[in-house]
């Protein structure tokens, strides 16, 4: 079985909740069938923003295996969803007992941590720094939906991981359209930790436009606030503990 | 004179998201009218490895969101019914890059999944999703 973490890694919609009937559907869109099974929510432990609060909301489970989930019964779901419409449907992955509520609800809150992580792992180039000058790239590609470069001027204070000249350059996206979205955007004079990476020839169409040795950042986790500093720095001794970067 | 009415497609539930959900595609199934299907450059909720789709089973009066389409975030997407066996066909690029999945789906509502049944292609853009019934030569039917 895997652990509450890659349980919680692995599902959008994380709650607690009562079973209420099982066999019926609280979506119209959905038929009723023996797999389904109908919960309450009692706690929302992982849901996107979006979906607002879910506390008291029926959901349809499409559950694993129905037969172990009896009406009155409560547990942590974890889910991914299914149908959105008049009603929330969802497909279970997993089910924990009611009591493992709290360690989930720990698990969820170290999700954005166990992302650092890994963007920290993967990383070229993880620096100290301040952005001196921001300046567009002239477009390199025909296509539509292009990252629309810019690159920042980085005035390098001090090295956490990898190896930089004092001013280091970072591209990042200025286009507001998918999958650019949620790129981090800099301005000159913003101060924190910049986690670099080189460019994923396979991955967008843009990224193989930037020469070779180019540094990007493109996740929302690739700029940290200065406030962040200490916390970046024990994350890599840690990763540097464990035997390195990927 | 002709009515139009204006429906928000995007469910209840969702009313928060204030993305661009632009490039729309619209299918309607011929030999069923009540269902209908949009794509658009929708996000899947945080955590979602699949990508959005909306279905309507009413003639458009209620719209779902299901999240089945492999690829995650969505780009160019193009959909169409079959003429008459029900089934959705649809293009799609995957996020960011070129290359192309085409799927087909015995039930784009709730019971079917959407299986590729081309190799993926790369370098296209802009795909477009047309479904017909072959008359005639060895691929009739």
């Amino acid at each position: 079985m895997p652990t509450v973490l890659e349980l919680t890694r692995s599902s959008s919609l994380v709650f607690s909740g009562t079973v209420v009937e099982r066999g019926t559907s609280t979506v119209p869109a959905v038929s009723p069938s023996q797999r389904l099974v109908v919960v309450r929510v009692d706690r929302a432990l992982r849901v996107d923003p979006i979906l607002g609060d879910l506390r008291g909301k029926m959901i349809t489970v499409a559950a694993t295996a129905p037969e172990t989930l009896t009406p009155g019964q409560r547990a942590v779901f974890f889910t991914n969803s299914w149908i959105h419409g008049r009603g929330i449907a969802v497909r279970e992955v997993e089910h924990v007992d009611v009591r493992e509520e709290d360690r989930v609800a720990a698990a969820v809150g170290q999700l954005p941590q166990v992302h650092l992580m890994d963007r920290l792992k993967s990383a070229e180039l993880v620096v100290d720094a301040e952005v001196e000058r921001v300046s567009p790239v002239e477009k390199r590609s025909p296509e539509r939906n292009v990252a629309l470069w810019a690159d920042a001027e980085l005035r390098v204070r001090r090295v956490l991981h990898g190896t930089a000249t004092q001013l280091t350059r970072v591209y990042f996206p200025t286009a507001d359209w998918p999958p650019w979205t949620t790129a981090p955007r800099f301005r000159e004079r913003q101060r924190g930790v910049f986690i670099l990476h080189q460019p994923d020839r396979d991955r967008t169409l843009s990224e193989p436009t930037l020469e070779a040795g180019s540094l990007i950042a493109l996740d929302p986790a690739d700029f940290q606030p200065e406030s962040e500093l200490h916390r970046v720095e024990e994350l890599l001794a840690t990763i540097a503990a464990e035997g390195g970067s990927r | 004179m002709r009515i139009f009415r204006i429906v928000n497609a995007v469910p209840n539930d969702h009313s928060n998201e204030t993305n661009n959900d632009s490039e729309p595609s619209i299918a309607v199934n011929p030999a069923n009218p009540h269902e209908m299907v949009i794509t658009a450059f929708t996000q899947p909720d945080s955590g979602i490895s699949n990508g959005p789709v909306y279905f309507s089973t009413d003639g458009g009066e209620n719209w779902n969101l299901r999240f089945d389409v492999p690829g995650g975030m969505p780009r160019d997407q193009s959909v169409s019914f079959a003429t008459t066996s029900n089934e959705l066909y649809m293009a799609a690029i995957k996020a960011g890059g070129t290359q192309l999945d085409v799927m087909r789906s015995a039930d784009p509502s709730t019971g079917a999944t959407f299986p590729l049944i081309e190799p993926e292609r790369s370098k296209i853009d802009q795909p477009w999703m047309q479904a017909a019934t072959v008359i005639g030569g060895p691929d009739n039917g």
